[in-house]
């Protein structure tokens, strides 16, 4: 169940990017301040910062894939940059699991790291003109801000479907207690 | 080599399937066989958000313009009303310049007597066709029994001056005190003078008593003053003949004459005097 409610959620989330990209575009030329929403990105690394290296990985990968194939047109370099992000983003699981504020900071650097990461490859290539300061000030710092009440947000419904996935086990391990003493009591 | 858990195994095939179907569908972007299905995930996202976002974009897009049209119209009749206003005011002003260019032309046609230009400062609906009271008086050079034109003709006398305004009894007034000397051109070149005595309110003419009862009056012809008498020059038209009444033994005894068109409504009125 937790697999299907990780595809869905994914899926919505990515859908959610291409509206709210579609009702706020970006301002290439960096004369307004715009922002760009990182959805799919961090439910991602909130699925995955638990896991073993192996497993983030392998998700990392594969969700870039699936987005390259679904949300943009053609390969990108989502396919090397969300794995190799993955991998980092469960460097302090332990601390992020005991505190949201560790895992919320853990993810907003992360995500600053992926927004930089094209920047610097399009600036040594030449193909982009604007100053970091410029591209900071009038890209990233409102999608940073944006995405402290994004991410917390986020962090807040997966809590909440953990806590429903306790109680559901929980649930259903009373259930299995209950028929092994019913049928115990029947043998007797 | 650690073997892979169950997890590990599924992302591993699904990574497969994922990168072989993405170079197969990337190997046949050119062919128009790969834009079907290529095709139908964007279809799929165009319809489910594009579609209706841009859908709802342009209906609130089209609301925000009708409002705009509406500004716009209240704002264009609002100037409409304004240019009626404007067309008003425009005929009223050309129509004073009509008239100004007419005085002109009257007052440079009398070069040998004393003209004075001034507009009507007072006419009360109570003495409407009997007196005026206009803005010049001695301090311009006005004196009393000096006659007043417009640019259509005669239509008073000055019967008080002050020293900036004076009054002027017009030709329609029932209590004209002073007599005017005029003359009637003939068909044949000769002239026949007479005096303008009163005003007859039923007919709506002057009442003119000629000198020289045989002679042959018409029906149009045009009666100007003569000059004699009075503080005014000769040749300033009064009034066309639209009547002629004779009596019983056909001698004529009173032609009526229509006072000047714009005897009811007129602004810039010249006083003409002889010079001294």
């Amino acid at each position: 169940m937790k697999t299907k409610f990780y595809i869905g959620l994914l899926f919505v989330l990515g859908f959610m990017e291409t509206a709210i990209t579609f009702i706020f575009p970006v301002d290439y030329q960096y004369r307004a301040v715009s922002f760009v929403p990182h959805l799919c990105l961090t439910a991602l690394f909130l699925i995955v910062f638990k896991r073993n290296w192996l497993d983030r990985i392998l998700i990392g990968f594969l969700f870039g894939i699936l987005y390259d194939a679904l949300f943009q047109y053609g390969f990108s370099f989502h396919i090397l940059i969300y794995p190799l992000l993955s991998v980092l983003s469960g460097i302090f699981s332990d601390y992020m699991d005991q505190d949201n504020r560790v895992l919320l900071f853990n993810i907003l650097i992360l995500m600053f790291l992926y927004d930089c990461i094209p920047f610097f490859i399009y600036k040594f290539l030449g193909k982009l003109s604007v100053s970091f300061t410029t591209w900071f000030i009038y890209f990233e710092l409102s999608t940073l801000l944006i995405h402290i009440a994004l991410i917390a947000v986020l962090i807040y419904v997966f809590n909440v479907f953990d806590r429903y996935e306790a109680i559901q086990r929980i649930r259903t391990q009373r259930l299995e207690k209950k028929k092994y003493r019913n049928l115990r009591l029947s043998r007797k | 080599m650690r073997k892979l858990t169950r997890l590990q195994k599924i992302l591993s095939i699904l990574i497969c399937i994922c990168l072989i179907f993405s170079f197969v569908m990337l190997s046949l972007r050119q062919n128009s066989l790969s834009n079907l299905g290529y095709s139908a995930w964007t279809y799929i996202k165009y319809g489910l958000i594009e579609h209706p976002l841009e859908s709802l974009t342009n209906s609130i897009s089209d609301l925000s313009n009708l409002w705009h049209v509406y500004e716009d119209n209240e704002f264009l009749k609002e100037e409409l009303a304004q240019q009626r206003s404007y067309k008003t005011l425009y005929e009223e002003e050309r129509n004073k310049n009509e008239d100004l260019e007419k005085l002109l032309d009257m007052k440079n046609s009398l070069l040998d007597a004393l003209t004075i230009s001034c507009s009507v400062v007072q006419r009360s609906a109570s003495s409407w066709k009997q007196t005026v009271t206009i803005s010049a008086g001695k301090a311009q050079g006005v004196k009393e029994n000096m006659i007043a034109i417009t640019s259509e003709g005669a239509i008073g006398l000055v019967e008080s001056v002050q020293s900036a305004t004076s009054i002027v009894r017009l030709l329609t007034s029932e209590d004209l005190v002073n007599d005017i000397a005029v003359k009637i051109s003939l068909e044949d070149g000769s002239s026949v003078e007479g005096v303008l005595q009163s005003y007859d309110p039923d007919k709506g003419a002057y009442c003119v008593s000629l000198f020289n009862n045989d002679a042959q009056v018409s029906i149009g012809q045009s009666v100007a003053t003569s000059g004699s008498g009075g503080n005014y020059p000769s040749g300033l038209f009064v009034g066309t003949v639209v009547d002629v009444s004779k009596s019983d033994d056909a001698i004529i005894s009173t032609v009526y004459v229509s006072p000047v068109s714009n005897m009811k409504s007129f602004e810039y009125v010249l006083v003409v005097g002889n010079e001294e």
